[in-house]
């Protein structure tokens, strides 16, 4: 039995390679029943192949992958049958209309009623493309495409990749609230793969982020936003100047300063006030100061650019 | 095997592939048809039996490698074309399931092609000056027809592999450039026949006739070459791995 909260996606030490490069480097990841993961990533970071060996694509080099207590193998069918999926740009026979594609996925599955065609259809807004050739079909209607053919057997589990993959602002909210839906509603488990930030901190449960084939992380969302630092954020005619002041006058320690010249303070953050009138006494112009709140892409590039400068210097050596 | 064989029927719906084929298998009684109107206009005309004879070899010959080598490499390569094999892959259906249903669809599409160049057949040879057309005459048309069909069919295996393994239609279509190829140098030796599959067509409905070759061993070596061939297709598509 899986029960709410159970592990139902688990990969052991999944690691790919392709020749003499590492797609993917012993990866642990954990989805649990009913959660939405969010699996971050900047483009080539890996998410792809990962995916890939989730569903069976690609044989992993080391490590395995198991879904619902069964290890996923090449070829193999008994877990799939648990998931609905969508791999990067979705494909479809370009002679059939949109609910012939849908009539070939249900001839595969085996599936009794054709009224689960016309459910897909209406769940994804595909009610005036019905007709229409898939070989006509813009790129976001392709992706709900995707998505209706990924929902027609009402999978336990929905493995996306890059959902919202060419659609518009309308298009990606649309899907983001059907996702919502499909958890509350079904209880239905999703790992989508994203390299937009946004899209994925208005959804997911749960994040991972992969950089360079490894996993930096695996949290909570509401562990990160509870952890999520406030800072003062200025923006100031001269930064060294400014830093200097902020450390002698204020002993303030915990700054960064952005590549764009930009002073995040993450102390003294009731003093406000006073660095500004410091800092302009010393004839420092501050032509913004702000108070804000480090974001998931604050956190998903930090993290990121950490273990690139962490690799850049382990490949220059000691 | 059902269920795949019911996608795949439906996957050919509306496909332009059913025209061309329908139109390229014409194209051996439409060329018997000029050459039999123009050797009756210099006092030697053709029977139905004749005209039936060279429909049959010029499929076996040339043309049917190479037709329906382009079916097999639709059949069986535009599921990597059309970017669904990282779909299809991911349901729950054995990979061989597919594999059989794909050679089903591929053996009924053969047959069908043999009616229609059959069917085809009549209004040209007609056209072309062949007069009437008796029952048993007709029936030992269609049969040759369709017995030419099965012998090209049970070659295509090799071409299917090499669509799949190539993941496009341009490998397997040089492929079977180079199987018709391969096919019309060796059918000049009987001693070759049997090592080039694409020459046993035409050997069995050229050569067998002619006394060149005995009837049985190369249907042997084809029906080999058929079973090894879809076996071969198995392996490669259930150990296949999608990453691109």
């Amino acid at each position: 039995m899986h029960g709410a909260g159970s592990t139902i996606i688990c990969t052991n030490g999944l690691t790919k390679v392709f020749g003499r490069h590492k797609a993917v480097d012993g990866l642990n990841l954990r989805l649990r029943k009913g959660e939405i993961y969010g699996f971050l990533g900047r483009n080539g970071a890996g998410k792809t192949t990962t995916i890939r060996m989730m569903l069976g694509l690609v044989r992993p080099t080391e490590g395995h992958v198991e879904i619902m207590g069964e290890r996923v193998k090449p070829g193999g069918t008994r877990t799939l049958r648990h998931l609905g999926t969508l791999v990067e740009t979705p494909g479809f026979y370009p002679n059939l209309s949109v609910y012939d594609n849908l009539e070939v996925q249900r001839r595969l599955m085996g599936l009794k009623r054709p009224a689960a065609i016309d459910e897909a259809i209406e769940l994804t807004g595909l009610g005036r493309e019905r007709g229409r050739k898939a070989g006509t079909l813009s790129t976001g209607t392709r992706q709900r495409l995707g998505l209706a053919r990924a929902l027609l057997h009402k999978p336990e589990i929905l493995v996306l990749d890059e959902p919202t993959n060419g659609l518009d602002p309308a298009g990606i909210k649309e899907v983001r609230l059907l996702l919502r839906r499909l958890v509350d509603e079904t209880g239905t488990t999703i790992f989508m793969s994203s390299h937009i930030l946004t899209e994925v901190e208005q959804l997911v449960t749960r994040l991972g982020i992969i950089s360079r084939g490894r996993l930096l992380e695996e949290i909570d969302y509401e562990e990160l936003r509870a952890r999520s630092r406030a800072y003062l954020e200025l923006q100031v005619s001269d930064t060294g100047a400014a830093v200097r002041i902020l450390g002698e006058r204020f002993r303030v320690r915990d700054l960064t300063v952005q590549e764009d010249g930009k002073i995040r303070v993450f102390e003294c953050l009731d003093r406000a006030g006073e660095v500004n009138t410091a800092l302009v006494s010393s004839e420092i112009m501050v032509s913004r100061l702000v108070f804000n709140e480090e974001s998931l892409e604050d956190h998903f590039m930090k993290l990121t650019q950490e273990d690139y400068h962490v690799q850049s210097a382990s490949r220059r050596g000691p | 095997m059902f269920r795949a064989l019911h996608a795949e029927v439906l996957k050919l719906k509306a496909s332009p592939m059913l025209w061309i084929s329908a139109v390229g298998i014409s194209f051996a009684p439409f060329l018997n048809a000029i050459v039999c109107a123009t050797t009756a206009s210099r006092g030697t005309p053709w029977t139905w039996e004749r005209f039936t004879e060279q429909n049959v070899n010029l499929i076996a010959l040339l043309l049917g490698t190479m037709l329906f080598g382009l079916l097999a490499c639709y059949v069986f390569g535009r599921e990597f074309v059309e970017g669904t094999a990282k779909h299809v892959f991911t349901l729950p259906l054995t990979r061989t399931a597919m594999v059989l249903a794909k050679f089903a669809v591929l053996f009924v599409w053969s047959m069908a092609l043999g009616v229609v160049a059959f069917a085809s057949s009549l209004p040209l040879g007609w056209i072309a000056g062949l007069g009437r057309l008796s029952t048993t005459v007709a029936a030992k048309a269609l049969s040759d027809h369709l017995y030419v069909a099965i012998l090209v069919y049970l070659a295509m295996p090799l071409t299917s592999l090499v669509a799949l393994v190539g993941r496009g239609y341009l490998p397997p279509m040089v492929f079977a450039a180079f199987a018709t190829l391969a096919g019309v140098v060796a059918m000049n030796s009987s001693k070759y026949v049997f090592i080039v599959p694409w020459s046993i067509p035409g050997a069995m409905v050229f050569g067998v006739k002619r006394g060149l070759v005995r009837w049985g061993n190369p249907l042997v070596v084809l029906a080999l070459t058929f079973i090894a061939g879809v076996m071969l297709n198995i392996v490669y598509v259930e150990t296949a791995q999608v990453d691109t």
